[in-house]
């Protein structure tokens, strides 16, 4: 297929005749030989898989080429060779799940309902086979109760470490799937050990506990086989931690599967000739995590190790930053700048708005008529083309757009799509290269705000979707062309913290020839690194720092600042000043990025009587004891090792992530030193995630002992003398055999949580967020793990998380990558939405200045007019709040124009108007008329025969409708209560007398009386004569109407009311009177006048009080 | 509070809204039709729920018809942007806290006390400006048509008169009747 052709419409894939299994879901659906490999594939082009086209197998066929639109079908393509020199390789090969086929006993071959997790997240998303709906393979029934295994491929006798991601991957499947199951469904995960080390984690797996109910069994099956004959669910036999032999059965089962090498890699790496440790990954040193055996070969990723997403991106860039410290000379030599066509002017032009709708596959589409949605957009007025793309962000689409901008002379542009803070720059970059200035789009977003939130109401959500896009088009018409702004870029970074994170971030980026400060709080650069004996691959640290140090004081790009304290930081991305005392000087330091890599500390904990005996050490407290005073050891039998002390306990929700690693490395010192002493390890779950866990497998082969412990029965500690020996006896319960179990031991080290330096001030500072642990957040966990939400400020090291010593270098190599794409720019470009001053508005009041929170507003004064405002648009950040203040309404925001955003919010409102309209203001000319009874049009009725209509300023007026005049006659009076009185809906409002006959009229509506009708009280025969005009009784001041309305009559309604109350009175009347009453189809006035017999109470009690009315509605 | 990105920028929003639903109270539309919350791009549960709220409550309101208080709406408005409230609104942190040239600070309820005051009369003075800009009036049609006493509205057609703002155009019998006078905003200091 030729890419440049292609315009991804589908016809190919459409007429393909040849079936194939979907190697992306899994092989659980089924595609054709001319395919996308997956709906979000980039470029989103077709094409043909040769291995199964009918053509290349058959010689015939060639449907696709005959239907294709655009020609791009090219069945003589063959494949190209490429030469391309490079100055260093990236290695980022990945991994491959482990073929569940190879692995005997988990019946994947012979039983259908056994999947992999990775086809259990294909069925789990919403453009998997079963478009997310829970369905097992074998009758595509919903399964109700789920297995999965862990460790399946990993931590066995052929992989040897531990896969790091599949436990995390099994609680999210679980869990997952309990959201989209329709039933309930029960979720058993049969674990070894839970290992969720990574930032937040723990947190999720605890409410995965907790909150979901998901059952956890420390277990690892023995046998799977069938529930019985025909069946096709599956029964798992364990031995529970309890040992109980149990067995239960489950519908489906889900092997968590490992990771691994995967041949292909195998061959690349030999090819290269780098070296693999004894499981297939690339070897790297702890101390240089992103290199190979080779220089100038780099990995990154899976290759060099199991990893979750955040670590393969801080690795990703870690891998680039050792690139671009070997490539240093040669930065930007091979760079091309972009050059775009001059922007066309567009001020004087009618607007000419093209819109574009986008369905972003099934994110919108699914959910909003999107068609609907583009023709409504082509009724707007300014609309003169409006489209809609299946991805409207395709670069296809893109070039697409860009032509249409040139043939139907588009002078702004709406896309209706995801979300601006995504797509919309690369829509102003389409916009641009068409030659119209980038601010002449508005990006409206109808996936956030309308599809993905009214997902359940799809009719509702397109309405919504229209309305956003009326409100961006009236928007879109007013929007102007605004010049781009740059500023200057201070060529220099400031590291703060000079511990191995800091140092390596600081080495990297003066590497990269950027001058550095590396700020220091203590006497000397090294930091929680000091203490650290070795890794655990075995590299002395003690050596690395000392040549780390070397490097860095013999680096003339680097300044160090020791016994340094950060007193204040201004400025922003490129220009930052941060002044720095150290114990000589105060020194204002001028840098462009910032990276923050302050460290951590352990905590101190007051748990198994640290701090009472020597006997009870933390971290490496013990080795330090035993370099003092070598006998120690000597006379020493027995060493506990206790681990979690602090984390992942209910005010510390998190685990440390190197403790696990850390102890069982000490441990194999401790017995390699002394073979013949005992060594315990206490431990919850053990975490030797990766590569680590072949350390675990030593220790144990060692003859080390591993006791667990749970959280809620801690083992108790205390001092012992035996046979006279200073002993510390450890108690607790054997998790196996549920008895309590004491041993005696000569020390006992804690391992300590990890937390974070105190930080709080410099967060402040920098405006960086932290989490609730108090780490530093990083911009997006998975994304952006160095990034913060501050522009030009990183992360790197204990300050993010704690980790061992690779991970931090890695993440410092990767900050110092990120801030050195900041560096590398001349200068740097910033949103020119800032306000602009009308000069000849200004009066020079200086209340701008006043308000501006950035100092970017000032009053100067000018030759010949006095003082004016004047912005610094370098210091505004276009908050508005100059705009919102200025008296003269001489301030605006570019971009965002008072009149923009009103044209916006009217263009919102009008629908809302157009859906209920309220009668409008004002008396009413026009009446119907029931039976004779006059009924004005425009007026709301209650049943209690008064009416009301709309006044100004949201009052109403009142008076008694035209039966009642005809009913009850000419009246004598009325009582009307004082002013300011108030009246209650369907309670007495007025009487209305007559002789010694008095009738309490009730109200329509609860409101304060405003005015009263002088008029009628003077001359009351005025209402027989026009009881809606002139007639009025009151004016009210409502005080809920809407509420009140809702028992008012208006419209049909109202007649159809009066129909009915006219009959009723004429069947009350009998029918002696029904021919006088209604004489020529019309009710007589004065009908009580005419004929008293009928009785005053009985006409009041029927059609005018309260009870009549509860009667009625009873 | 306190962490805006636009640093005291959401204090100013504050008390700008304040302002906003008082004059909403005294034009009769109400001051629930109009809601303020802290909510950070984080909390989408939390703006769900504030959203479910308002809109619950705004649905009991009913529809808001802007044609029904159109001289209200003009009347908010142009009490909004009247200088002697921007300036009140803008200066309250130098006014309170900072004090003025003289050293003079003003307690927050003194301040609080003057911002009523001025909302309320800029908002009258504005609604009276509404009715006479629609047609010639006497004191006692103004007052029917704003729901304003007699003697306040004499208050408030003083003020414009002498903002020269309002002037008696003629008499209908011994009645005068004031029409708007338009004109250009003078320059210097209010």
């Amino acid at each position: 297929v030729d890419t440049d052709r292609c315009i991804a419409c589908g016809m190919c894939a459409a007429k393909c005749p040849r079936q194939v299994d979907d190697e992306f879901n899994q092989g659980l659906s089924r595609r054709k030989a001319a395919y996308v490999r997956y709906p979000q594939a980039v470029p989103l082009k077709y094409a043909i898989d040769a291995e199964h086209c009918l053509y290349f197998e058959k010689g015939k066929c060639r449907a696709c080429e005959k239907f294709c639109p655009a020609k791009a079908i090219d069945f003589s393509q063959q494949p190209k060779r490429y030469e391309i020199n490079v100055g260093a390789l990236v290695l980022a090969l990945g991994l491959n799940p482990v073929d569940p086929r190879t692995l005997r006993g988990y019946g994947y071959e012979e039983f259908r309902n056994v999947v992999t997790s990775l086809e259990f997240e294909r069925m789990l998303s919403s453009t998997g086979p079963s478009q997310g709906h829970l369905k097992r393979p074998s009758d595509e029934t919903e399964p109700r109760r789920i297995a999965f295994l862990q460790c399946v491929g990993s931590r066995d006798l052929n992989h040897a470490y531990c896969s790091s991601v599949c436990c995390m991957v099994t609680i999210k499947e679980a869990l997952i799937a309990k959201e989209h199951a329709i039933h309930d469904l029960d979720t058993a995960i049969f674990f070894m050990d839970i290992r969720t080390h990574g930032k937040e984690f723990e947190r999720y797996y605890q409410r995965a506990i907790k909150e979901t109910g998901i059952r956890f069994i420390r277990s690892r099956i023995h046998t799977l086989e069938p529930a019985g004959r025909d069946s096709d669910d599956l029964k798992l036999s364990y031995v529970d931690e309890e040992g109980r032999i149990c067995s239960e059965i489950f519908h489906m089962v889900v092997l968590s599967m490992g990771l691994e090498v995967s041949e292909d890699t195998l061959k690349i790496a030999e090819k290269l000739g780098i070296a693999l440790d004894s499981h297939g990954f690339a070897q790297t040193a702890c101390t240089s995590p992103a290199c190979t055996s080779i220089p100038g070969i780099f990995v990154c990723g899976g290759f060099s190790g199991p990893k979750d997403i955040p670590q393969s991106v801080v690795e990703a860039s870690a891998a680039s930053s050792q690139c671009a410290a070997l490539l240093e000379d040669s930065r930007h030599t091979l760079t091309r700048k972009k050059s775009y066509p001059e922007e066309t002017s567009v001020s004087e032009e009618p607007p000419r708005v093209g819109v574009f709708v986008c369905h972003c596959g099934v994110n919108i589409g699914s959910v909003i008529d999107v068609p609907a949605v583009r023709d409504y957009a082509k009724t707007l007025p300014g609309v003169v083309y409006a489209a809609d793309h299946l991805f409207t962000c395709s670069q296809d689409t893109q070039q697409l757009i860009r032509g249409i901008i040139k043939d139907q002379k588009l002078n702004r542009l709406v896309v209706a799509a995801c979300s601006p803070r995504t797509h919309e720059s690369l829509f102003q970059e389409t916009m641009s290269e068409a030659g119209l200035n980038r601010y002449l789009l508005e990006f409206t977003n109808i996936r956030d705000q309308a599809a993905w939130v009214h997902k359940e109401t799809p009719q509702q959500a397109t309405r919504k979707a229209k309305d956003l896009v009326r409100m961006a088009v009236s928007k879109a018409c007013l929007s102007a062309p605004i010049e781009p702004m740059r500023l200057e870029m201070i060529h220099s970074a400031t590291v703060i913290g000079g511990g191995i994170a800091g140092m390596n971030a600081a080495l990297n980026l003066a590497e990269q020839g950027f001058n550095t400060y590396l700020i220091e709080k203590n006497a000397q650069l090294g930091g929680s690194a000091l203490k650290v004996r070795e890794t655990w691959k075995g590299e002395e640290v003690k050596a690395y720092l000392s040549r780390l140090k070397q490097k860095i004081q013999g680096h003339p790009n680097i300044e160090v600042l020791l016994r340094a304290e950060i007193k204040d930081v201004t400025g922003f991305l490129g220009n930052y000043s941060t002044t720095v005392e150290t114990d000589h000087q105060t020194r204002r330091l001028s840098h462009g990025v910032t990276i923050l890599a302050t460290g951590g500390r352990p905590l101190k904990t007051k748990e198994y009587l640290y701090g009472q005996t020597d006997r009870v050490t933390c971290w490496h407290e013990l080795e330090e004891l035993f370099e003092r005073e070598p006998e120690r050891i000597e006379q020493s039998e027995a060493i506990a090792l206790i681990q979690c002390v602090g984390s992942r306990e209910p005010e510390r929700p998190y685990c440390s992530k190197v403790c696990c690693t850390a102890s069982v490395q000490k441990a194999i010192s401790l017995k390699k030193r002394k073979p013949e002493q005992q060594i315990f390890v206490l431990y919850r779950d053990m975490r030797t995630y990766g590569q680590r866990e072949s350390l675990y497998r030593r220790a144990r082969e060692l003859g080390i002992t591993f006791i667990r412990y749970s959280p809620d029965d801690k083992p108790s500690v205390q001092k012992v003398l035996t046979n006279g020996k200073e002993k510390v006896r450890i108690t607790m319960k054997d998790p196996v055999l549920g008895v309590p179990i004491s041993i005696d031991v000569d020390y006992v080290n804690l391992f300590t949580a990890i937390l974070p330096a105190e930080h709080e001030a410099l967060a402040k500072l920098f405006k960086v967020p932290l989490n609730q642990d108090g780490f530093f957040m990083e911009a997006h966990a998975k994304l952006r793990p160095v990034d913060v939400s501050t522009d030009g400020v990183f992360l790197c090291g204990l300050a993010h998380y704690p980790k061992p010593m690779e991970e931090s270098i890695a993440q410092a190599q990767a900050a110092a990558m990120r801030a050195s794409m900041v560096l590398s720019q001349e200068s740097i470009e910033v949103e020119p939405i800032v306000s602009v001053i009308d000069e000849e508005q200004c009066m020079g009041c200086g209340l701008c200045e006043a308000s501006c929170p950035f100092g970017a507003v000032r009053v100067v004064k000018m030759d010949g007019k006095g003082y004016r405002a004047e912005s610094l648009p370098a210091l505004c950040k276009g908050c508005g709040l100059c705009a919102a203040v200025c008296p003269q309404k001489a301030i605006d925001m570019k971009h965002f124009r008072d009149a923009e955003i009103s044209a916006a919010i009217q263009a919102g409102g009008e629908n809302a108007m157009a859906v209920k309209p309220l009668r409008r203001p004002g008396g009413s000319k026009t009446y119907s008329s029931v039976l004779g009874c006059r009924m004005a049009d425009d007026y709301y009725f209650h049943r209690g025969h008064s009416w009301l209509s709309l006044e100004r300023g949201g009052r109403v007026k009142i008076g008694v409708d035209d039966f009642t005049v005809k009913v009850l006659g000419r009246p004598e009076n009325f009582e009307i209560p004082r002013r300011g009185t108030l009246l209650h809906q369907g309670r007495t409002g007025w009487l209305f007398t007559r002789d010694d006959h008095r009738a309490s009229i009730l109200s329509p509506v609860t409101g304060k009386i405003f005015d009263v009708n002088e008029t009628v009280l003077a001359q009351p025969e005025t209402i027989s004569e026009d009881p809606y005009e002139k007639g009025w009784l009151i004016i009210l001041e409502p005080v809920a109407f809407a509420h009140d309305l809702k028992r008012l009559l208006s419209g049909q309604q109202r007649l159809r009311w009066m129909e009915k109350e006219t009959e009723r009175l004429l069947q009350l009347l009998g029918e002696e009177y029904e021919r006088l009453a209604a004489t020529g189809g019309e009710l007589v006035s004065d009908l009580f006048g005419r004929f008293p017999e009928i009785g005053w109470d009985r006409l009041v009690k029927n059609f005018f009080s309260r009870e009549g009315l509860e009667s009625l509605e009873g | 509070m306190g962490e805006c990105h636009y640093l005291y920028g959401n204090v100013h929003v504050a008390k700008e809204m304040e302002v906003v639903k008082r004059l909403l109270d005294l034009s009769g539309i109400g001051s629930d039709r109009l809601c303020l919350r802290w909510v950070s791009a984080a909390e989408g549960k939390l703006f769900a729920e504030y959203v479910t709220q308002f809109s619950a409550l705004t649905s009991h309101l009913g529809p808001f018809d802007p044609a029904r208080y159109e001289m209200e709406l003009e009347a908010v408005e142009t009490a909004l942007t009247s200088r002697r409230l921007r300036w009140l609104m803008g200066m309250e942190l130098s006014l309170t806290r900072k004090g003025n040239v003289f050293g003079e600070s003003l307690p927050e309820e003194r301040y609080q006390k003057l911002l009523q005051q001025a909302t309320e009369e800029e908002y009258q003075s504005a609604l009276v400006s509404a009715v006479i800009k629609r047609e010639p009036s006497s004191v006692r049609e103004i007052a029917f048509m704003t729901g304003m006493p007699v003697y306040t509205v004499s208050l408030r057609l003083g003020d414009l008169e002498r903002q020269r703002q309002a002037e008696i155009q003629s008499y209908r019998g011994t009645t005068p009747l004031f029409v708007h006078v338009a004109h250009e905003c003078l320059e210097g200091s209010p």
